[in-house]
């Protein structure tokens, strides 16, 4: 059975067409993963409404291209400019930099590649392992197990994104309201739509996070100064680490994709997080008396682990539907668009489809592997492009992916409005990631809520019958409870949300 | 907690009490022993006043003391906010004008406003030629290549 998927996947994705697509994705994910200002999450949606044309695996392999790109592409800049790429990047920066300065530039973007695809193919076969385990358990639970397990999902990603717990709800529960425009759920009366029928089908959610993610970027970037341009050496090449290093990290490797792996998998922690537990890992193996000291493992530390989370990330998005941070929650977006939804029932209707995107992400490892090693002079000149460029360009970009969404210009002005929030909620310190998740979330919060007691006629008792809803709730009462605690209240000085 | 805590905090007071008005307004189709469509609102309404609140009175408890710092006005100065909500007229502008002209009219001009004035371009020969081939290029890309269909207003 799961040979004939594999088979049928493999025959999926063995196609021109498909492995174009991965090498473009790959690409122009390190891309935006090496250049500091850009995100992979804005690489992934701005990268959107090219796949509108496309068949759902190419458009996966894509956009896991850009994903996996991204994460992996974040170490070039972070270990030759000493400015993380990307958020999940910033570990790296601490030893990378340092070894960059010593003249081991080469070694440790080597490092950095291998121990990234090391992760990610780790990553892999826990996925592979443990996704259909997952995804025949879940598809016997009812509306009452999905709510509890949706609310424990995201009071996770409130409470890690924010740094400050209140705003972090707060933010949570905007994205909720706003999620409420449009039909309701279950007897499609209309709430919120001011008279306005183009509201009716409510707020895009994919031109809400276009605006979200990328305005408030822009309008930071377009009113720069102009010291803001990256040259480095462009003699730049990379190596591998040697066999005797290799078999010396690999144990610290192994462990740190698996915490990666682990981090991924609960929702709301992601990239930079799981990045600096692997650093913590590094500098533990390096005992006391080292520990100050810039190594090849403080990059392999927290390059492996944030690799790790790629395929972590995946577990609960493919099996539950639950995005773990706003990349995977802009994949979700995109496979709703080309008509599958994520969940148990997805391994069940298109087993082939998900073993193709198994497939894919093997491919994409090795493709990750190839173009950033052999290409890294090319990613270097990138980093020197001007940002007259870049930016003008990705606002354009901003304007075609919100109307390419539906065809419908109403959702340019969702983006517009959904950038103005951003840069609002950005202003005052309330982080974004909660807002899009409770889009993407909302409407099977409220709908698991409200048939759970259609089916119990009423009886609240519902939620705490079985014991999948009762353990989930009371992690979620457990997790807000730690994360209350652990910020001494509602403060936290110096905490900042991670963006990617 | 920065002194903007309390007026974000006041402001969000303020609008879960107008968003509860529209809530109370919504139509109360119910099922016997079920919630309605009114009932997921109230519990956000209610949520979100809470929060609210809760910021306001930690906001008040930690004093003004910090309050001093640049960072009380969200880490930017002035002149940079000024920037900044031009920069936002400028791209609502920019919208308007490509539901209205369409795409292929609005952009060119708009992009060369952007790389001269809110950008600091000083060359017209980089300005034109980057806000055409912008343009030029992202048509090329998206209309021709792979035509994704690009809005194209009632003029053109």
């Amino acid at each position: 059975m799961v040979l004939d998927y594999l088979l049928a996947g493999m025959n999926l994705v063995t196609d021109v067409q498909v492995l174009a697509l991965i090498v473009l994705g790959v690409t122009v994910g390190i891309m935006f993963g090496s250049m500091p200002g850009l995100t992979y999450s804005m690489g992934i949606i701005l990268m959107l409404p090219l796949t509108f044309q496309l068949e759902s695996l190419p458009a996966v392999a894509l956009l896991l291209g850009v994903y996996i790109g991204g994460m992996t592409g974040g170490s070039v800049s972070a270990i030759l400019l000493g400015i993380p790429g990307t958020p999940s990047a910033a570990a790296t920066v601490l030893d990378g930099f340092q070894l960059t300065k010593r003249g081991d530039a080469a070694k440790a973007l080597g490092t950095a590649v291998f121990s990234s695809i090391l992760a990610g193919l780790l990553s892999l076969v826990v996925l592979v392992l443990v996704a259909p385990q997952i995804a025949r358990i879940a598809i016997k639970f009812g509306p009452a197990e999905i709510f509890a397990l949706v609310v424990f999902g995201f009071s996770t990603i409130c409470g890690v994104s924010a740094g400050n717990l209140l705003k972090g709800l707060i933010s949570g529960v905007i994205g909720l309201l706003v999620m409420t425009i449009g039909l309701d759920p279950v007897m499609g009366v209309p709430r919120y739509t001011f008279g306005m029928s183009r509201l009716m089908s409510g707020v895009d959610l994919l031109a809400a996070m276009i605006g979200m993610f990328a305005i408030p970027q822009i309008i930071a970037n377009f009113t720069a100064s102009d010291k803001e341009v990256y040259v480095v050496d462009q003699k730049v090449s990379a190596s591998f680490p040697s066999w005797s290093e290799i078999r010396r990290m690999l144990p610290l490797m192994i462990r740190c994709a698996l915490i990666g792996i682990g981090i991924g998998s609960i929702p709301g922690s992601g990239g930079p997080i799981a990045a600096f537990l692997g650093y913590d890992q590094a500098k533990r193996k390096q005992g006391a008396g080292g520990a100050d000291k810039p190594s090849l493992e403080g990059v392999a530390g927290p390059e492996a682990a944030n690799n790790g989370v790629t395929g972590g990330a995946l577990i609960p998005l493919l099996t539950l539907g639950i995005p773990g941070d706003p990349a995977t929650a802009i994949l979700l977006g995109a496979l709703v668009i080309h008509g599958l939804r994520p969940g148990p029932l997805l391994f069940k209707e298109y087993g082939d489809f998900v073993y193709g995107v198994f497939v894919a992400i093997f491919l994409i490892n090795l493709a990750t592997l190839l173009i950033q090693f052999f290409g890294i002079r090319l990613f270097v000149k990138i980093l020197g492009v001007q940002r007259y460029y870049l930016y003008p360009t990705i606002l354009v970009l901003c304007v075609v992916g919100a109307f390419a969404v539906n065809n419908n210009f109403f959702d340019v002005y969702v983006m517009f409005f959904a950038g103005v929030m951003g840069y609002l909620l950005q202003k005052y310190g309330f982080p974004t990631t909660p807002v899009i998740l409770a889009l993407v979330l909302g409407p099977t919060i409220e709908d698991g809520f409200r048939r759970a007691l259609i089916l119990s006629s009423g009886d609240l008792l519902v939620f705490v019958e079985s014991p999948v809803s009762i353990i989930f709730l009371s992690l979620t009462v457990l997790v807000l409870a730690k994360f209350y605690l652990s910020s001494g209240g509602s403060r936290q000085p110096g905490a900042r949300q991670p963006k990617a | 907690m920065k002194r903007s805590d309390r007026w974000v905090a006041v402001l969000l007071l303020a609008f879960s009490v107008w968003w509860g008005y529209h809530t109370a307004n919504l139509p109360s189709a119910t099922m016997a022993n079920a919630p309605g469509p009114r009932f997921f609102p109230w519990v956000l309404v209610g949520a979100l006043a809470l929060l609210s609140l809760l910021l306001l009175i930690t906001s008040l408890k930690t004093g003004a003391d910090e309050s001093r710092r640049p960072e009380a006005n969200g880490g930017i100065g002035r002149q940079k906010l000024k920037k900044h909500v031009a920069v936002f007229f400028i791209i609502f502008i920019y919208i308007v004008l490509v539901e209205n002209i369409g795409f292929r009219l609005a952009t060119f001009p708009i992009l060369l406003i952007i790389l001269r004035l809110v950008m600091g371009q000083k060359s017209w020969v980089v300005g034109i030629g980057t806000a055409a081939g912008i343009t030029m290029g992202i048509y090329l890309v998206f209309r021709v290549l792979l035509g994704v269909p690009l809005p194209s207003g009632n003029l053109w």
